[in-house]
């Protein structure tokens, strides 16, 4: 069975985009919560050396690979809408309701999510800096 | 419920599902006969049995027959939880 250590706190924030009769449709960013939770606790891997620099030539400055617990709304929505990933919950990372491109903290999903074993128990998944792109 | 809840958050489940629940707490039942066999009631769980109760729930979570040991830590918990008799 796979070991992690899940330390670093994380924030995730979903673009949702709902029908308001008279306004037509409003996207914004909602954070995701499950069961009361919206802080959730993962292992995160830096990109370092070699890999790193393959990434930067693809146009990516910063990637990580994110390990943790698996949970039915995070999976879901990974996999089906546009999501931020707030590194160390910094609170700071959503500037008037939209995603701090500078923040070194703020990262989107890059690829796609493995449910690791298809067993329900861990999940992991790649994030590169969010620039707006 | 209260140690439901708690063995579920130190299980990394943040979500509510009724599966998922009952797959929990007859771990958790399980872990009360087990701790029982031992010596130690944990019906009324102390700090130290809930961590207890947290590690034979890990432990039974893994699907590899051959990790499922008598950990020596599981093994340390019950020797001071257990009565002297």
């Amino acid at each position: 069975m796979l070991k992690f250590n899940p330390t670093t706190p994380i924030k995730l924030y979903t673009k949702e985009t709902i029908y308001e009769p008279g306004q037509g449709n409003i996207t914004s960013w909602q954070e995701i919560d499950s069961d009361g939770y919206n802080t959730f606790y993962c292992e995160w891997r830096g990109s370092f050396g070699e890999r790193a620099i393959s990434a930067e030539a693809l146009g990516i400055k910063d990637y990580a690979t994110v390990r943790t617990f698996y949970n039915p709304i995070i999976y879901e929505k990974l996999r089906s809408v546009q999501t931020i990933i707030v590194k160390n919950a910094d609170s700071t990372a959503f500037i008037d309701g939209q995603p701090n491109k500078n923040s070194p903290n703020v990262y989107e999903l890059w690829g796609g999510v493995d449910n690791v074993l298809e067993a329900n128990q861990l999940i992991e998944f790649r994030v590169r800096r969010y620039e707006g792109l | 419920m209260a140690l439901l809840d708690d063995v579920k958050r130190r299980l990394g489940v943040f979500y509510s599902d009724a599966n998922k629940n009952a797959e929990v707490q007859g771990m958790i039942e399980s872990a009360t006969l087990y701790f029982k066999g031992a010596g130690w009631d944990v019906s009324t769980p102390t700090p130290l049995a809930t961590e207890a109760i947290v590690l034979y729930c890990k432990m039974a979570q893994s699907t590899d027959p051959s990790q499922l040991i008598n950990h020596p830590v599981l093994v340390s918990f019950i020797a001071q939880g257990r009565v002297e008799v």
